[in-house]
């Protein structure tokens, strides 16, 4: 297990925002974390850090089901854009609709399929997977 | 001289041929009667109908007696008797036996001549008419036997002539349409169809009278009396006669509004149950989607919120909380599955050994068996193969199981016996337990049901049941469950064959 540098949360709940940035701090999993609460917002701020190569993060958490811009959506978008540094993106949903579970693993870049709530222990897997 | 003679005569046997021969071909026969001298003589053809020979020789008593006893002699009798005394002429269809003992019907005529007040010759026609006369009879009885399944017939039946005017009808078409059967006859049969129905009966009396179609049949609405309108069922032919001339149409009128209107009721049901559905997922994406976020929320708030000030925990209502949290967590997760088993429908069946996943299902609750020295004797024959969703049937097995040992009596160490047994459309498992029991009077009509607890027990819940039932249905079967209070239940589970 590492500490991460930069971990970027994307998800319109506050609650699951102020949690799981709670989890990453008592455990001091990671540096600092980046927040954007729908798809487009976190697309406009991702692109020119992917783009510039620099700060890129190293964990994506991403939600579903949020306004403006859902995370499909932002996958499909996310997708187009060239990135030398390894990103490891999990979706993580309420959703335990089979057929979510199973279009997630028809993106290439999606690591795993985390169905919510996000506890202390599937967290501390994900951190001890790097 | 001679010549003309012999002309006239051979003209004479000619006109005798002739005779003879139209005799032969109608089966005509001729006879004289004289009665000063009682001389009787018949003629070739006469004497043939009779079945007697060319040189036989009647007189009026055995003439008489060849006609049959009862109304046939009395009759002939009477006719000759009043032909000889009152110069009357007769003409009368009897019956003879003949003399090789054959039944035939004739007709006789007789002439009677009178001369200075005395009869001094009857002569007459003798016709051997039995064809036609069966003929007749037989028409009459087709005909009694027609009007008799015609009139009577429980369907509504009409004849119609070439012009679409009913000339004959039933009782049972008359009551289907509310008129008297009088009131029917002379009716047009597009008076008492819909007129929406007006073309299509047109076409088809034209295909049947053009020989396009032997028969015609559709659903049409007719008109009662009273303008109430009422679906039947018609089924149209045409009648020729021998020559294949249309003659008039046959029509079969049956009452179908009944089955229309539970049609129609099914179709209403079905769409409500295919809404039902529908809401049913709606409700299903509810449950997974918003409801789980928020109790997973309310949990994990709850968790960090004991790792940062931990001296809240000791706070009353914090267990309290605690407490309600996970319970709507669990019941969340009861309802997701629910939700799930009725979206996934497309669910695969393979064949397995019913032993083998029993044993299965013994092995996942080995703990537990250990823990309450629990006996399990799996008695299915190791050969019964099934044919099921793997996954159900196993969560079906696991269900019983965990609930006959969740269920058991204090002080009575659990046995559980599974046996097998077959019927026509079923395999039938039975799970005999000796635990607590159900008070089936109290509880029968909940048992299965979402979320009924009968057991004041620490994490008894009734969704285990309601979900096996669930299971079973889905793949075409059912469950029953027999029990009493303090001695056991007995839960018998069918699996389609």
């Amino acid at each position: 297990m590492k500490k991460l540098k930069l971990t970027c949360i994307i998800d319109d709940d506050p609650i699951f925002v102020f949690t799981t940035k709670k989890l990453f701090d008592f455990n001091n999993y990671c540096e600092s974390i980046l927040i954007y609460h729908n798809g487009k917002e976190a697309l406009e701020g991702l692109k020119p850090i992917i783009e510039s190569n620099e700060n890129v993060p190293e964990l994506i958490l991403l939600d579903l089901n949020m306004p403006i811009m859902d995370g499909w959506q932002f996958l499909d978008e996310f997708s187009k854009l060239k990135c030398n540094k390894k990103i490891v993106l999990y979706i993580v949903s309420s959703s335990i609709d089979p057929v979510d579970i199973e279009r997630a693993k028809t993106y290439r870049e999606v690591s795993n399929y985390i169905i919510k709530p996000i506890t202390r222990e599937s967290l501390a897997q994900i951190i001890d997977s790097f | 001289m001679n010549e003309i003679l012999k002309k006239l005569s051979a003209e004479k046997d000619h006109y005798k041929d002739l005779f003879n021969f139209m005799q032969e071909a109608a089966v005509i026969g001729t006879w004289e009667f004289y009665p000063k001298t009682d001389a009787l003589s018949w003629s070739d053809v006469t004497k043939k109908i009779h079945d007697v020979q060319l040189d036989y020789e009647p007189n009026v008593e055995t003439a008489i007696n060849f006609y049959k006893p009862g109304l046939s002699i009395s009759t002939i009798q009477e006719k000759l008797s009043r032909a000889l005394e009152h110069g009357e002429y007769f003409d009368v269809e009897l019956e003879i036996i003949t003399a090789k003992g054959i039944e035939k019907w004739v007709r006789s005529i007789g002439y009677p001549v009178f001369k200075d007040g005395a009869c001094i010759k009857v002569f007459g026609l003798f016709q051997d008419i039995t064809e036609k006369t069966n003929n007749a009879l037989k028409i009459k009885i087709q005909e009694e036997q027609f009007r008799a399944s015609f009139e009577m017939a429980a369907t509504g039946m009409a004849l119609v002539d070439l012009d679409g005017k009913i000339f004959r009808t039933n009782q049972a078409l008359a009551k289907t349409l509310a008129y008297t059967t009088k009131e029917l006859i002379g009716i047009f049969i597009k008076d008492i169809v819909h007129e929406d129905y007006h073309d299509i009966g047109n076409n088809a009396a034209d295909n049947l009278l053009k020989g396009h179609q032997d028969v015609f049949q559709h659903e049409l609405r007719y008109i009662k009396k009273n303008g109430q309108r009422v679906w039947c069922w018609s089924s149209v032919s045409l009648i020729r006669n021998d020559r294949g001339k249309p003659i008039h149409f046959l029509a079969h009128v049956t009452d179908i509004t009944k089955t229309k209107t539970s049609e129609t009721r099914i179709k209403s049901l079905l769409e409500t149950t295919n809404s039902q559905n529908k809401r049913l997922l709606n409700f299903a994406h509810i449950v997974s989607h918003n409801l789980r976020s928020h109790s997973g929320n309310l949990s994990i708030l709850l968790d960090l919120m004991a790792v940062e000030h931990p001296n809240i925990t000791q706070n009353d209502y914090y267990p309290l909380l605690l407490k309600a949290s996970n319970n709507l967590n669990e019941t969340i997760v009861n309802l997701s599955e629910v939700a799930v088993i009725n979206t996934e429908i497309d669910q695969q069946f393979t064949k397995v050994k019913a032993y083998d996943i029993v044993e299965i299902g013994i092995e996942g609750l080995s703990g537990q068996i250990m823990d309450y020295n629990v006996t399990i004797k799996n008695e299915i024959n190791k050969n019964i193969t099934i044919n099921v969703i793997l996954a159900y049937f196993e969560s079906i097995v696991y269900n019983i199981l965990s609930n006959a040992i969740k269920y058991r009596q204090k002080n009575i160490d659990p046995e559980i016996e599974i046996s097998h047994e077959n019927n026509e459309d079923y395999h039938i498992f039975h799970f005999k337990d000796n635990g607590l029991g159900i008070n089936l009077n109290m509880h029968k009509h909940k048992i299965f049901g979402l979320y009924k607890t009968f057991h004041e027990h620490e994490d008894s819940r009734g969704l285990g049941l309601f979900l096996t039932k669930n299971h079973i249905e889905v793949m075409g079967g059912k469950i029953t469950v027999q029990s009493k209070e303090n001695l056991g239940s007995t839960f018998s589970i069918y699996i389609k064959k």
